[in-house]
């Protein structure tokens, strides 16, 4: 009797937990392919909002004069759908919107303002995170940017808006898409690789230093900058260079490349390196010899060579028996220090393997190719292990290098496993967000980082030649390269070309940057290195199959 | 008394609950965060959870008493904890409709890694314990019969 009473008990708490949680989902859920409600018409300047109407009709004649008298964007977003918001704790309020998808409406004394998708853009107030000691929750939207924003509008104080005002979800489309993916094909991969280029050539300052992070909603720059990032994006920026020859990029990264040997050059004990401090890493040798290989081969900076050699031996000089590198070298001690950290191995296998093309010595084909076998030779228990489970794209990068001259069947399977891995966990089919299909994934609800998409396409433009070139079956291939196609095309989709110029207050500056997400438009040297890198290789790809 | 065979029986439960208490006990040392409801729930049951598995073994008199309160916490920690990851999911299914193939994946494998601990072990172990009690407690004794040799022996 008793077991029978815990036991409906149970069934009874099962039931109505399910109840609760079908209930609750179907209150909050919206209708994005909805009819429209009414239509919010904004007039954009400077990346400033001037003015504003809520509409149900006549959407195409809403503030057209003030328009051309601000010499302002019109920009219409409609309302599809609305739901409610359960509750103003920050948690559960940044957790209730979808980033750039939804916007939020309050009603206050009366009166009633909106925090549209294109303001919340504009405030930065998508992809926040919550702070919690060590713990980093992404959410939404940032309540306090959002609260703070309604309540200047609705000119009242934000506790009082907390107190005693009302707010819904909105459910928010623009009445002209931003820019619809295009299609991957020679023609846009080539316009889309060359404007990564281009917006790298503005980076660079007179001085051959790059603006190292932009905020393209307010066009600042950052205090940080990084060698590692200098030496890859210069890399990317003498591939541009050298497949356009256009002077303003071969100008620009001739003086990056200057900087990089004249700032940045230094003695780690008998060897020269790349390195500003006491502590040189290998990445920046490895990156900076890269980026010099190519300005040496395409004959933009053959004088170079020599500082070529230099690196090589320096790389070399690193390395251990079993194909590893000493990760830094203690400029101090004189002694190289044996640690490892993500990419460094795989960036100094590729820039020797690159390297051999134009110093013709054996030995930095054979290092290289010791360095790719001890990538590839993960432990049977490998689920903890890095250098498969991280975004270690250079690699893949290596294996294509070397191909040709030391083909490594075991790094080729390693890699298109790793790209089935890549495939697998992307997004796919994400209802509010199916503009994000085929980018790698950060997580359920928050948008994807481009750049995550962009290494792990490197590497797969690099597999898929090795793969072609390998003769593996068919299946295989074409699985890859449709991966391939669709993140591609996610990538193009969302690099600033032009990107929602109303929000921004320098759109020309940042024209072919890539953004850090869909929502988040600050453009670091490396965003653009990397989604560059992959679709003009995938160009070269494509142009090398016609011939 | 228990046979040999369900006491090592006892043991293995009382090994087994040990399990999610570690896990739990870990949980909360391990999170940076404090918030007291959680400390108090997590802490209260990873107490109960060790106090209980301790008696299970050094205290076999008390090992069937100790095995139940072990299997309710447990449960009830169970309950809690799927009760507030299936509203979460609602939640956030409601704000972000499908969540696609990488969401659903991922929200299968949290699903299958904590119902099995969290929900039907305790389960298994509550009915384990019940057939027990059940098996143990006579149904219906029946009253000893008159002895007429008893009566002539006196």
């Amino acid at each position: 009797m008793k077991r029978l009473t815990g036991a409906r008990l149970f069934a009874l708490f099962a039931l109505s937990l399910l109840v609760a949680t079908l209930g609750l989902e179907h209150y909050l859920r919206v209708d994005r392919d909805g009819s429209v409600k009414r239509t919010i018409v904004s007039t954009w300047a400077g990346g400033k909002r001037r003015s504003r109407v809520v509409v149900t009709k006549d959407v195409e004649g809403a503030l057209v004069r003030q328009a051309r008298e601000q010499r302002a964007m019109r920009v219409a977003e409609d309302v599809v759908d609305e739901g409610p918001v359960l509750s103003l704790q920050p948690l559960i309020f940044g957790a209730s919107f979808v980033p750039g998808r939804d916007g939020v409406e309050a009603h206050y004394d009366g009166r009633v303002a909106y925090a549209t998708v294109d303001d919340l853009l504009a405030l930065q107030a998508y992809n926040h995170a919550l702070i919690l000691g060590p713990i980093r929750l992404q959410l939404g939207v940032d309540p306090d940017i959002v609260l703070d924003a309604l309540a200047r509008e609705l000119g009242a104080t934000r506790d009082e808006l907390v107190l005693y005002g009302t707010f819904r979800r909105l459910a928010l489309r623009h009445r002209i898409p931003p820019e619809p993916a295009p299609a991957v094909n020679e023609a846009t991969l080539r316009t889309a690789a060359v404007s990564a280029g281009r917006y790298l050539a503005r980076a660079v300052r007179p001085d051959g230093s790059y603006r190292y992070e932009v905020n393209g909603v307010d066009n600042e720059e950052s205090d940080d900058y990084n060698w590692p990032r200098h030496c890859g994006a210069t890399w990317f920026l003498a591939e541009t260079a050298n497949t356009t020859r256009e002077p303003a990029l071969l100008d620009a990264v001739a003086r990056a490349a200057r900087h990089l040997t004249g700032v940045a050059l230094a003695q780690c004990g008998a060897h020269r390196c790349v390195a500003v401090g006491d502590r040189a890493d290998l990445g920046s040798s490895a990156l900076g010899l890269l980026a010099l290989v190519e300005l040496v081969e395409g004959g933009a900076m053959p004088e170079l060579l020599p500082v070529v050699r230099e690196l090589t031996a320096f790389i070399r000089s690193q390395q251990r028996p079993d194909g590893e590198f000493k990760h830094f070298y203690d400029r101090q001690k004189n002694e190289p220090v044996d640690q490892q950290v993500l990419y460094y191995t795989g960036e100094a296998a590729f820039a020797l393997a690159r390297a051999e093309r134009v110093t013709h010595d054996r030995g930095d084909l054979e290092a290289a190719s010791r360095a790719l076998e001890h990538l590839v030779d993960y432990p049977f228990w490998y689920i903890g292990w890095h250098y498969f489970w991280g975004a270690e794209h250079w690699t893949c990068h290596a294996l294509g290098a070397l191909w040709e001259k030391a083909p490594n069947p075991k790094a080729l399977r390693f890699c298109m496993e790793w790209q089935e891995a890549v495939r697998t966990t992307a997004i796919w089919e994400r209802e509010a967000n199916p503009e994000y299909d085929g980018a790698t994934s950060a997580g359920p609800f928050v948008p994807p980082a481009l750049v995550g998409t962009a290494t792990r396409m490197e590497a797969a433009v690099s597999t898929l030649r090795t793969a072609r070139l390998a003769g593996l079956p068919a299946r295989e291939i074409d699985e890859l390269e449709a991966g391939i196609r669709k993140s591609l095309a996610f990538l193009m989709r969302f690099q600033l070309e032009p990107g929602p110029q109303n929000v921004m207050r320098a759109p020309s500056v940042m024209r072919g940057g890539i953004p850090n997400t869909p929502t988040d438009f600050h453009v670091r040297i490396d965003n653009p290195q990397h989604a560059g890198t992959a679709l003009l290789h995938y160009l070269e790809l494509l142009e090398e199959r016609k011939k | 008394m228990p046979t040999s065979l369900e006491r090592k029986k006892e043991i293995a439960f009382a090994v087994g609950n040990l399990i999610p208490a570690t896990v739990l006990g870990t949980g909360l040392l391990a999170l940076p965060v404090r918030f007291w409801p959680t400390d108090i729930v997590v802490g209260g049951a990873t107490l109960a959870l060790a106090t209980a598995s301790s008696l299970v073994i050094g205290r076999p008199a008390l090992a069937r008493r100790a095995l139940l309160l072990g299997a309710r916490v447990l449960l009830g920690v169970g309950i809690l904890l799927v009760t507030a990851a299936l509203l979460s999911l609602a939640f956030l299914s409601g704000i972000h409709g499908d969540f696609g193939r990488g969401g659903v994946t991922l929200m299968l494998l949290v699903t299958l890694l904590v119902l099995p601990y969290a929900i039907v072990y305790p389960l298994v172990e509550l009915w384990w314990l019940a057939a027990r009690a059940g098996a143990g407690t006579p149904a219906s004794v029946p009253a000893p019969a008159a002895s007429t040799q008893g009566e002539s022996a006196a």
